[in-house]
């Protein structure tokens, strides 16, 4: 109609057509109007009187507002600028107001109205009234709306006839039944799902599934009942059904709609809490430590005062001696419970840190290892307790801590006991050493008198003496000697053991020639001694080696049958960082089983022969306190080879 | 011939004054040995006090010998009183005994003993002893009193 019209009004010096325009939009059925740029009405056709309920000479003149209904107020401007810009409004579906103040929904076609030089001057509308076509297009919108609903639904939605069979189902359902089954499918019916299974694990036929039940009328409906299904391929979901009838005009049943969805995640989640719970409630009841949790009670200060057992576990009662806590104020039961433990638990509940301490409650008589944290959320101020009563553990670690201060205490005692006999010991052997150098010191002086006195008669008299006595004045001087000579070896052993000797390097070879020299003993005829390089130079005591070595020849040249002249021989032999000096006699030799006694004190083997019985103690003595060792290889008969070992002054370099 | 000029032994073993004194004449000693028989009474015959007092009868001795073992007041104690008096800073004094013991002879030489003479175990052997304690100190007596 437009395409007709638009070059009509363009043309307006063609009068005679404007008759048969004026006979057109007067029979038209659709209200035809104009209007100009400011919206005012211009023309006003017949069909717009019975439409909008204004006469033409009520509408011309006045704006298009009156047509206007509240909240449509923009729609003209809107149109009006459009028309401006030389466009046109197309089958534009909106609303009315009649003259009555009724609403009328119309479709609105507007174009430009252009004067002769082609300048847009104006609109002119067409109002088609669609009342009557309204209400079958919103129904079908309307069906169009719940069709959109139905598959984008996340739950699933099926339907049924009353046979059964399946009019329509969802993306949703057809995921959950795992297959999509053929609508209007009469083998296929109530149910789109492989296999149902009722909670107890139970099969349901599909005929006694609750869609069946539904339309069959046995039940009028079923709400939030519980599915299992399974799906071709053996995996199993579980679903919440709720199933109305659909009935007709007449309430006659005409079917039923299922809409259901997936419970499975929710019911593991359930079983996983469900067993959590289980274990959490297990260990609680089993757990040899005590657990309790309390809601702290403050003042208005904030101070903890006392504290409520909300829930004990059964080793509670064991660990703490408390009966029946649950439910109760801590002071209520245990009145002078330290203040010390609300503090505690108070600061646990309001940081929200938790406290792990070993702490003792007297009123209880009891020690507690304690882990406590705050449970649930903060303004409950609940803390839960983890604790053991370690009293046994706690005595026995003082116990074990007074029992080392006790030990430290008498070690420290004993130390003292220890060096004050040591003192005490050392005062005696000093006192001893003192003792058993002035009695040597003082048997030398009746000694002197018996040698002195036996002497000068032997010197002076010997003339009016027999030889018997002459002998026996010999003899006195010959014991004294000997016990002389004992006294001056004693005297020597105890300074050796008693004194730290110095040490240097010194040349064996001129301690021992200067030995020789001076003893005429130890030269020919009355032995003969030999001397074989080298003699490397030892680590010694210039006067400890010479009592060493002439107490070694001394004993050399000592034992040996009466009437022999002794060979002695000497050499060195290097062992390590030591020297070796043999001393090989021609002597009588020394048994196996006395060659250590030898080095003891007043150790002497043979009486008939001259000596102390001091020597080879003071040689051994002296040798260790020179760093060395002494020892003897020897077979009777066959002479003795005594060694003396020292550390080497130049050792060898390896 | 020089009057006889004293020597002051003091000794508590009188078989050992014997010897001793029987050395000197033997070896033909023109010095007179004085015995006393302990430490103090070395000091008070040296001091003049006591029985002592009378120089006529106790003149100064020109060399002295102690024995260090005696009773009541050992040889080196009175070393150590005669090094204290200014009159004898220089009067020889010789330390005469039996002891070898190390600490003996360091103490004798650290308070001030001119000699430290072991006795000898055969008293016949006194009388090289003499001759030796003549040579170093009794020849040279008559020349000036205290003077080595």
């Amino acid at each position: 109609m437009s395409e007709v019209l638009a070059p009509v009004i363009s043309r307006p010096n063609r009068p005679d057509a404007r008759y048969h325009f004026a006979a057109i939009l007067e029979s038209s059925d659709d209200a035809i109007l104009s209007e100009d740029l400011n919206g005012i009405i211009h023309s006003w056709n017949r069909a717009a009187e019975r439409i909008f309920g204004y006469t033409a000479p009520e509408a011309i003149g006045k704006s298009v507002a009156i047509l206007i209904p509240p909240g449509h107020e923009n729609e003209e401007p809107h149109i009006l600028a459009r028309i401006r810009r030389g466009e046109k409004v197309d089958h534009y579906e909106t609303v009315r107001q009649r003259n009555d103040g009724s609403l009328v929904d119309i479709s609105l076609s507007v174009f430009p109205i252009k004067d002769a030089d082609g300048r847009i001057i104006g609109a002119s509308k067409i109002a088609r009234d669609i009342s009557e076509r309204k209400p079958q297009e919103a129904l079908r919108a309307s069906e169009e709306r719940f069709r959109t609903l139905f598959n984008l639904s996340p739950v699933a939605v099926y339907s049924i006839d009353t046979l059964g069979v399946i009019q329509n189902f969802n993306r949703h359902a057809a995921e959950l039944w795992g297959r999509q089954p053929a609508l209007g499918d009469t083998d296929q019916r109530f149910c789109g799902s492989f296999k149902m299974f009722r909670p107890d694990g139970s099969y349901i036929p599909h005929e006694q599934c609750p869609m069946a039940e539904v339309v069959e009328g046995r039940i009028s409906e079923a709400r939030d009942a519980e599915v299992h299904i399974e799906r071709p391929d053996g995996s199993r979901v579980t679903v919440i059904v709720n199933i109305r009838p659909l009935k007709d005009d007449q309430g006659e049943v005409t079917g039923a709609i299922n809409c259901f969805y997936d419970i499975t995640q929710r019911k593991q989640i359930e079983l996983a809490q469900r067993q959590s719970e289980r274990r959490y409630r297990s260990l609680f009841e089993s757990i040899d430590e005590g657990f309790c949790i309390i809601e702290v009670l403050f003042d208005s200060q904030q101070r903890a005062i006392d504290f409520v057992f909300l829930e004990t576990n059964p080793a509670f009662e064991k660990q703490t001696g408390l009966h029946g806590a649950q439910g109760r104020r801590v002071l209520e039961l245990v009145p002078a419970l330290e203040r010390h433990w609300f503090e505690t638990y108070g600061r646990v509940a309001l940081t929200g840190e938790p406290v792990r301490l070993q702490d003792r409650a007297n009123s209880l008589g009891r020690w507690f290892d304690v882990y406590a944290f705050r449970a649930e959320t903060p303004e409950l101020r609940r803390v839960a307790v983890l604790f053991t009563d370690v009293t046994q553990q706690r005595e026995a670690h003082d116990a074990l801590r007074a029992a080392q201060v006790q030990l430290a205490d008498r070690a420290v005692q004993l130390e003292d006991l220890v060096s004050e006999r040591t003192a005490r010991l050392q005062s005696t052997i000093s006192e001893l050493e003192h003792f058993s150098y002035t009695i040597t010191h003082d048997m030398r002086a009746p000694l002197r008198a018996m040698q002195g006195f036996a002497g000068m008669l032997l010197n002076q008299t010997d003339d009016r003496l027999t030889a018997e006595n002459t002998d026996y004045l010999r003899r006195i001087m010959e014991a004294s000697q000997r016990m002389d000579a004992l006294i001056t070896d004693s005297l020597q052993y105890a300074k050796v053991v008693r004194n730290r000797i110095p040490l240097s390097p010194i040349e064996p070879g001129r301690v021992l020639r200067g030995i020789l020299e001076s003893y005429p003993t130890l030269r020919a005829p009355h032995a003969e001694i030999q001397l074989i390089e080298p003699l490397p130079a030892v680590i010694a005591n210039d006067a400890g080696l010479g009592q060493c070595f002439s107490n070694l020849l001394g004993n050399a040249i000592k034992f040996v049958k009466p009437g022999k002249v002794p060979h002695v021989r000497i050499w060195t032999e290097t062992r390590g960082d030591f020297v070796r000096f043999w001393f090989e006699d021609s002597g009588i030799g020394i048994p196996k089983e006395y060659q250590e006694r030898i080095f003891g004190m007043f150790q002497q083997l043979d009486k008939g022969y001259e000596g102390t019985g001091i020597g080879l103690a003071l040689v051994r003595k002296t040798a260790e306190r020179m760093d060395g060792k002494v020892g003897v290889e020897s077979e009777p008969g066959q002479g003795s080879r005594f060694w003396l070992e020292l550390k080497h002054a130049n050792p060898p370099i390896l | 011939m020089t009057p006889p000029r004293i020597i002051l032994y003091a000794e508590d073993e009188q078989n050992d004054v014997y010897f001793l004194q029987r050395a000197f004449r033997i070896a033909g000693s023109p010095h007179l040995l004085t015995a006393v028989p302990d430490g103090e009474q070395a000091v008070e015959y040296l001091a003049g006090g006591g029985a002592f007092a009378d120089r006529a009868s106790y003149p100064l001795p020109i060399l002295v010998l102690l024995d260090i073992n005696m009773p009541k007041k050992s040889g080196l104690a009175v070393l150590e009183w005669i090094r204290r008096q200014s009159l004898f800073k220089s009067l020889p004094v010789v330390i005469f005994t039996s002891s070898s013991r190390t600490e003996d002879m360091d103490q004798a030489r650290l308070l001030g003993a001119d000699d430290y003479l072991l006795k000898p175990s055969d008293p016949l052997k006194l009388v090289d002893l003499v001759k030796s304690l003549h040579d170093r100190w009794l020849s040279q007596q008559e020349a000036s009193a205290y003077n080595r």
